[in-house]
């Protein structure tokens, strides 16, 4: 995991999730999906992003697969994330780290929860989700 | 001739080519002009030497062979050829040939017909480059009996082998062949196979032909000292003309390569280097740094992105004038990515080339003899990946030696051959280039690593470790089961430091063994992007490629196939399976109508594996710059893919396209 303390809030449909600044390499328009020839569990598809193959997450394992995403974040290590909107991007120093919520679906890409004004979300772990991914798709 | 003198020739050539090797590894490291000026005369001496030796001995070929190094090497003195890395790359390559057939000479084998023969075309490339006229350059493509529309459909590139080709007094024929439309690409795979055994192929230009519409003409340019029909194998009716379209004795005098130029011989190196030779017949060749092109090709991939969002602009606005612009785009695009792909790519050939003298300076140190092996240097790999490789190899292969292969008298004694084996191979599994370094030595001693690594902490006293846990160990940093370090290896700083330097290139290393029997390292490395030749093919509205090495036959059947039914193609019984279904996908409601035959070599089945594979349409042949896809992302079957105006093309893997069709087909049985 990124040792940034920069955190970027944004939303998934309605829900909220934080990234650390330094996973992501930029944030682009969501255009021109192209889906797998194969099914690939947790991908939605490819988008061009540089002229290379840019491998794009599907939200429907994790209940949001209905959200509309125009954006998507492009993570360094070659993913992309849809979101909803872009919220802030914000120092999280101090913030307190609590435990995932028991049964969230979303807890397989978390890595902990930061409580800041007042409010808890999930934080993304890229290591986490990659490894989910590469999992997924050497079960099938 | 008394065994003495003879040995007093050899020990002469012996020195020649150790002269050669110093001047070569001067040439690498050598700026100054002085410097390179000197090697380059050296080498032309050292080879001109070995000419008048071989001729003097009878070797006529190997005679052949040094000429032909000499006159390259004369044409860089003169100041025609420029001295670059990838010259200089060809030199060596052609040095180390000749150093190879010498030894084997030495052993009494017979001479091969050409000593030259792997780097035939990158010294044909160079002899082009060289052999300028001195009021531009020369090319003798106006001589070959062809109509004029034939004759300028010929490449830069074809032209300058047809006039090197003729230079050298190799006639060139023209076939011209009538194939079936459905048959079209196996024929001609199979005639332009069986005549690269004969020759060079040159060109092979399709043609029309009014009298027999049904067919698919083609013109193929071919060098050859003569041509034996019969071994091409060409179908009956095929053949429609034979003519000798390029004549080697009408070539001037003045232009043949065994004329002498023009005060050849009069200048001497110094004079030479002072004399550069004319500007307009001087062909520059840049000395690039790697960064350079590294940087063009971002920048080209800017553009890439450019072409991409003007591409989504054009879509959302339904904007189809702009599509056949975005098309040629593509296409142009496509050229600057092969051409930028091609600078940085190297043969394999190069790396095994580099790897040889080492390996065999190491058999002699340790007075231990192997025959030595190479297979794949056809493939490619990446330029920068030749320097950075051979440190690493090296190290693994010390440690085959000190650690693996006996001693001749300890092989003796287990009932071995004296001789050590030790081969070394390159393959392309799907994106994935892989090397195996295997020896027939002792293998590893596991209980030896097993006690070592308790000893050290690296396994749990209630641990039972298996095989590949033990071999992986070896690679751990410190570990070594050495109790003093080796002259050569045995140290424990290595192996850990070689394993963080292939993964610190994007690879990986494995190890396995069989105690006494011998060992594997297996080096992998996925390949970020590579050009394929394929076969366009649709299927269930996706576009794919199908790399043309596989593909056998393109049929069409009178009725729809079923993915599970039998098919008869070329007296065979194949199965057939339609795509989508090999992808996952739904079956074809309507079943398929058109096939491609799909052979893989299997690894138990010498004949390998067929697969009537069933597509909607086929659209074209073609060449695509590949992308691979993260680890994470790969979806089976897939190679990479290639961002195209209609959306994506998907390059398939056919090992994994024939294991998935097997599924596939598997499956339709159990579950009827």
């Amino acid at each position: 995991m990124a040792e940034s303390k920069l955190l970027l809030r944004a939303s998934v449909g309605d829900r909220e999730l934080w990234i650390h600044a330094g996973d992501v390499g930029e944030v682009v328009p969501l255009e021109y999906l192209m889906p797998f020839p194969s099914e690939l569990p947790g991908l939605a598809g490819i988008m061009a992003h540089h002229g290379e193959p840019l491998p794009i997450l599907d939200w429907t394992p994790y209940g949001a697969g209905e959200a509309e995403c125009p954006f998507v974040a492009v993570l360094k290590r070659r993913l992309g994330i849809p979101l909803t909107r872009i919220l802030e991007v914000r120092e999280v120093e101090g913030a307190a780290e609590v435990g995932l919520k028991r049964g969230d679906p979303w807890n397989p890409m978390l890595g902990h929860r930061r409580r800041l004004s007042g409010h808890s979300h999930g934080v993304l772990d890229v290591e986490k989700l990659l490894a989910l991914l590469h999992n997924r798709s050497l079960r099938r | 001739m008394t065994d003495q003198n003879l040995d007093e020739i050899w020990a002469e050539w012996e020195d020649l080519f150790s002269q050669a090797r110093v001047q070569i590894e001067a040439l690498k490291t050598s700026k100054a002009p002085h410097q390179v000026q000197q090697a380059i005369a050296s080498l032309f001496r050292a080879t001109h030497t070995l000419k008048g030796m071989a001729g003097m001995m009878g070797y006529s070929a190997f005679a052949r062979g040094a000429h032909r190094m000499e006159d390259l090497f004369d044409l860089i003195r003169k100041g025609k050829l420029r001295s670059t890395d990838s010259l200089v790359e060809t030199l060596e390559a052609g040095l180390l040939a000749l150093e190879a057939g010498f030894r084997d000479l030495r052993k009494g084998r017979p001479e091969p017909d050409d000593y030259l023969f792997k780097v035939r075309k990158q010294l044909g490339e160079l002899e082009a480059l060289g052999r300028l006229g001195s009021e531009g350059r020369v090319d003798l493509s106006h001589m070959l009996d062809l109509p004029e529309p034939q004759r300028k459909a010929l490449a830069e590139e074809e032209r300058a082998r047809v006039t090197v080709a003729l230079q050298d007094e190799i006639p060139i024929h023209g076939l011209e062949l009538g194939l079936a439309f459905d048959l079209f690409d196996e024929h001609l795979r199979r005639v332009t196979s069986a005549m690269n055994v004969q020759g060079e192929i040159i060109s092979t230009l399709p043609v029309d032909l009014p009298d027999a519409p049904e067919l698919l003409g083609f013109l193929i340019l071919v060098a050859a000292k003569s041509l034996d029909l019969a071994a091409l194998d060409l179908p009956g009716g095929t053949l429609r003309s034979l003519k000798l379209v390029g004549d080697p004795t009408r070539v001037p005098r003045a232009l043949q390569a065994s004329a002498p130029a023009p005060q050849a011989e009069s200048i001497a190196p110094a004079a030479a280097e002072e004399a550069p030779g004319p500007v307009g017949a001087e062909v520059e060749i840049l000395r690039l740094p790697a960064a350079t092109v590294v940087g063009l090709e971002a920048e080209l991939e800017e553009v890439i992105q450019l072409r991409d969002e003007l591409a989504n602009w054009a879509r959302r606005r339904e904007a189809e004038e702009a599509v056949p612009l975005l098309a040629a785009m593509e296409a142009r695009l496509l050229g600057l990515q092969q051409t930028l792909l091609q600078m940085r790519m190297a043969k394999v050939e190069t790396f095994f080339q580099r790897l040889e003298p080492m390996i065999k300076a190491l058999s002699r140190e340790l007075a231990k003899p192997v025959k030595l092996t190479f297979t794949g240097g056809d493939l490619e790999l990446e330029r920068a990946l030749v320097g950075k490789l051979v440190e690493p190899f090296i190290h693994l292969i010390r440690n085959a030696f000190d650690h693996g292969l006996e001693s001749p008298e300890e092989r003796r004694g287990q009932g071995k051959s004296e001789q050590g084996m030790l081969r070394i191979s390159a393959t392309q599994k799907g994106r994935v280039l892989r090397f195996d370094i295997r020896d027939d030595g002792r293998g590893f001693d596991l209980a030896r690593i097993e006690e070592k690594g308790r000893a050290l902490g690296l396994i749990r006293d209630e641990e039972s470790p298996t095989p590949e846990r033990l071999h992986r160990m070896v690679f751990e940093a410190g570990f070594t089961t050495r109790d003093e370090a080796g002259a050569i290896s045995g140290r424990g700083v290595g192996m850990d430091a070689v394993r963080e330097e292939i993964e610190g290139l994007g690879g990986e290393v494995h190890l396995s063994s069989e105690w006494k029997r011998g060992s594997l390292i297996r080096l992998s490395f996925p390949m970020a992007k590579a050009i394929l030749a394929c076969l366009k093919v649709r299927a269930g509205g996706v576009l794919y490629g199908i790399p043309l090495t596989s593909v056998v036959r393109v049929q069409t059947q009178p009725k729809a196939l079923r993915g599970g039914e039998r098919v008869t193609v070329l007296g065979r019984e194949l199965t057939f399976e339609s795509l989508q279904a090999c992808m996952g996908r739904p079956d074809p409601p309507n079943g398929q109508r058109t096939l491609v035959v799909v052979a893989v070599q299997a690894a138990s089945a010498a004949s390998g594996v067929e697969l009537a594979l069933g597509v909607d349409s086929i659209l074209e042949r073609g060449e695509v710059l590949l992308r691979g896809l993260p680890e994470h992302a790969q979806p089976a079957g897939v190679l990479g893919v290639n961002f195209t105006e209609g959306g994506v093309l998907w390059g398939l893997d056919p090992d994994a396209l024939v294991g998935l069709g097997m599924e596939s087909l598997v499956k339709r049985v159990t579950h009827g």
